[in-house]
């Protein structure tokens, strides 16, 4: 009997310090409170295991995977204008 | 992950062709492969279906880009392309439903269950008229829109003021859009998870018991046992899925240890429960279900920047921290030290069971390097965006930063947020490039343990004596991570909707529900006071905090020179 209370304390704890503590320690540290605000709004949360958990992943990568191909575009078409302006520039010493 | 014990483990063992159905690697690859194969199967039968609507909507896509301004048809062809998920198929859906976990809830527990359609409907009372006052402007936005591109269109996109009215118009459109479908997120529907769940204990009992029966377990003592976790299980996602609970990183696994040893260290768990707490087996089939969201392609996602932060530098983290603990603090389990090292470098709880199970570490040492880690997970999601806030860091390099160094992939992200979009996707995206390196961690920490730490001094290991010693659930692990890698990109763009949204609907559910049946297990049969014991002196937390001080510096150094020096026109258009 004694072993099931200890257990149920324990239990009912856990569940206090959850339902009425945290709250309080969002008042507290308001830094936490904003950080929670967010987790709400875009749906993630400190729980997610993996990155499949994360609902935001494939718009993120997406997103990435543009800007690496218009990147690597542009650093290409850098490259080429550069090498172009080098080529003319010994043309003209010749 | 129990080991004979503590000593250099000489196992001479020899394979033959029974282990094939008698050894608990094997069947924890039998069922990961049976749930995934069952799944790939009902999706690629349909796959000529989907893969017309998918091309019918690229054709549109492809005719629609080429007019100067993205147009409605544009925009209406892509969101019907991106819902075209092999998951909505109704055999799927039937099976992720049927793998729900207990819904989120704040207050009530029983709101987890059961929501019954007079309670949805009270609750939706004051969300239902924002939801159609939002649908309502998007009407009158697509209206608008569609009057402006009629207007572009009929001087042929030529006039250059038309264009622009009609992008904004249009822009304006997409907004509501979003507006919309916002509102609609907080519509509540009704639901009852408890046949479901019911159906699940069964079909998951059936399938491991079938597997136990074989490896020589008595089947009705084990089957009724399972039930037993299962219902921890169940409780175990019920807390898990409480929202403040959640945002501080409790969720079903966290909770199913905790619920566990709640038993264990105060009514003894009873026998009959303990003989089906078996932890390596679910955590095998867990991870060989993993494997499936371990897609290599995936590593190219930021360029080679992200290969740099997430696959260089992680790695240097992983081996400079376990020879420190090696060789200065002196841990006296290698084990151990590798599990919290990868749990730390890499990507958090998931590396910590890749890396644990890989190496046989005990239990008690996969909880430690998770609870370590939360502890500074919970500290670094809140100090790491305050230090890159108070440091003026750009986002680009501060989502870099979090991605490479926060363990927890939900904290890296909500961390990331904290600073803005582009911190939240580059921290994402990098955290998502690092999950998938724990496939090459496993098989590499296996060969390791079973070439150079599982030996006697001076013993030299063949290849048979490896192959008799290799942990084969990594060969599962790593062949259906490899298989599903190669199908994903074979398909091209297409692989999305039979993979990422397809097969993957199924797999997460499965593998969450096969490490909460783990940890509730680990729970069950560890004794509190022997944790206590592998903290003496303190070192794993000296261990953690040294690496990651580590991977601190070094994270931001290859970020700075990788996202600024050296690719910055990457960054330029993040």
């Amino acid at each position: 009997m004694q072993k099931v209370l200890v257990m149920v304390f324990w239990l009912v704890g856990l569940g206090a310090f959850f339902l009425v503590g945290s709250p309080y320690m969002d008042k507290l540290f308001p830094d936490w409170a904003r950080f929670n605000e967010i987790q709400e709004v875009h749906g993630v949360d400190n729980a997610h295991l993996y990155y499949t958990d994360l609902p935001i992943i494939q718009d993120a990568e997406a997103a990435s995977r543009a800007a690496v191909r218009e990147g690597m575009q542009a650093r290409r078409e850098a490259a080429a204008a550069k090498r172009q302006k080098a080529a003319s520039g010994n043309d003209d010493a010749m | 992950m129990s080991q004979a014990n503590s000593d250099v483990v000489i196992d001479r063992g020899k394979s033959s062709w029974s282990d094939l159905w008698t050894k608990e690697d094997y069947w924890a690859i039998w069922i990961g492969v049976f749930i995934l194969a069952v799944t790939l199967g009902c999706i690629w039968s349909n796959k000529s279906g989907l893969e017309t609507k998918y091309n019918e909507y690229a054709a549109i896509i492809k005719a629609e880009k080429e007019k100067p301004i993205k147009t409605i048809e544009f925009f209406e062809a892509t969101a019907k392309q991106k819902g075209l998920k092999g998951s909505s198929l109704d055999t799927v859906k039937s099976f992720i439903d049927t793998m729900k976990t207990p819904a989120r809830w704040s207050d009530n527990p029983m709101d987890s269950l059961i929501l019954s359609k007079a309670a949805a409907d009270k609750a939706n009372e004051a969300v239902k008229p924002k939801v159609d006052a939002a649908a309502a402007a998007e009407k009158d936005a697509l209206a608008a829109a569609r009057v402006a591109q009629d207007a572009a269109a009929a001087a042929s996109y030529a006039d250059a003021a038309l264009n622009a009215e009609a992008e904004k118009a249009i822009g304006e459109w997409q907004k509501a859009k979003k507006a919309t479908a916002d509102a609609k997120k907080k519509i509540k529907k009704p639901f009852n998870r408890i046949p479901g769940l019911i159906i699940l204990g069964l079909v998951l009992g059936g399938l491991v018991t079938l597997g136990a029966a074989v490896m020589g377990y008595n089947p009705l003592k084990f089957f009724l046992g399972f039930l037993g976790v299962y219902v921890l299980c169940v409780l175990a996602n019920i807390f898990g899925n409480q929202l403040t609970g959640r945002k501080y990183g409790l969720n079903a696994e966290v909770w199913s240890i905790i619920l566990g040893l709640l038993i264990a260290n105060t009514i003894r768990t009873p026998k009959w429960l303990e003989y089906s707490a078996q932890t390596e087996y679910y955590i095998k089939t867990g991870l060989v279900l993993l494997g499936a969201e371990v897609l290599f392609h995936k590593i190219m996602a930021i360029g080679i920047p992200g290969i740099f932060v997430a696959w260089v530098v992680t790695p240097i983290v992983l081996v400079v921290t376990y020879l420190y603990g090696q060789h200065v603090l002196k841990i006296p389990s290698k084990t151990l030290n590798i599990t919290v090292s990868a749990d730390m470098s890499v990507c958090g709880t998931s590396a910590a069971i890749a890396t644990a199970a890989a190496c046989r570490a005990k239990k008690e040492e996969l909880t430690l390097s998770i609870g370590l880690s939360m502890v500074f997970t919970a500290i670094m999601m809140i100090a790491m965006p305050a230090m890159i806030k108070a440091l003026g860091l750009p986002g680009v390099l501060g989502g870099a930063w979090i991605g490479g160094t926060v363990d927890s992939t939900g904290a890296v992200a909500a961390a990331g947020a904290f600073l803005g979009n582009t911190a939240m996707q580059v921290a994402a995206t990098v955290k998502m490039i690092q999950n998938v390196l724990i496939g090459v961690t496993a098989f590499f920490v296996a060969l390791y343990w079973t070439t150079k730490v599982d030996v006697a001094e001076g013993e030299k290991v063949g290849l048979m004596e490896i192959w008799h010693r290799f942990p084969k659930f990594v060969i599962g692990f790593l062949g259906v991570s490899v298989f599903f890698s190669l199908l994903a990109s074979n398909l091209g763009s297409f692989g999305a909707v039979i993979v990422d949204n397809g097969v993957l609907g199924v797999s997460k559910a499965g593998r969450g529900w096969f490490f909460a049946l783990a940890f509730t297990s680990i729970g069950l049969t560890t004794d509190f006071r022997a944790l206590a014991k592998y903290f003496k002196g303190g070192k794993p937390l000296f261990l953690y905090v040294a690496g990651q001080s580590f991977n601190i510096a070094l994270t931001l150094l290859m970020a700075w020179i990788m996202f600024y020096k050296v690719f910055p026109e990457i960054t330029a258009k993040i």
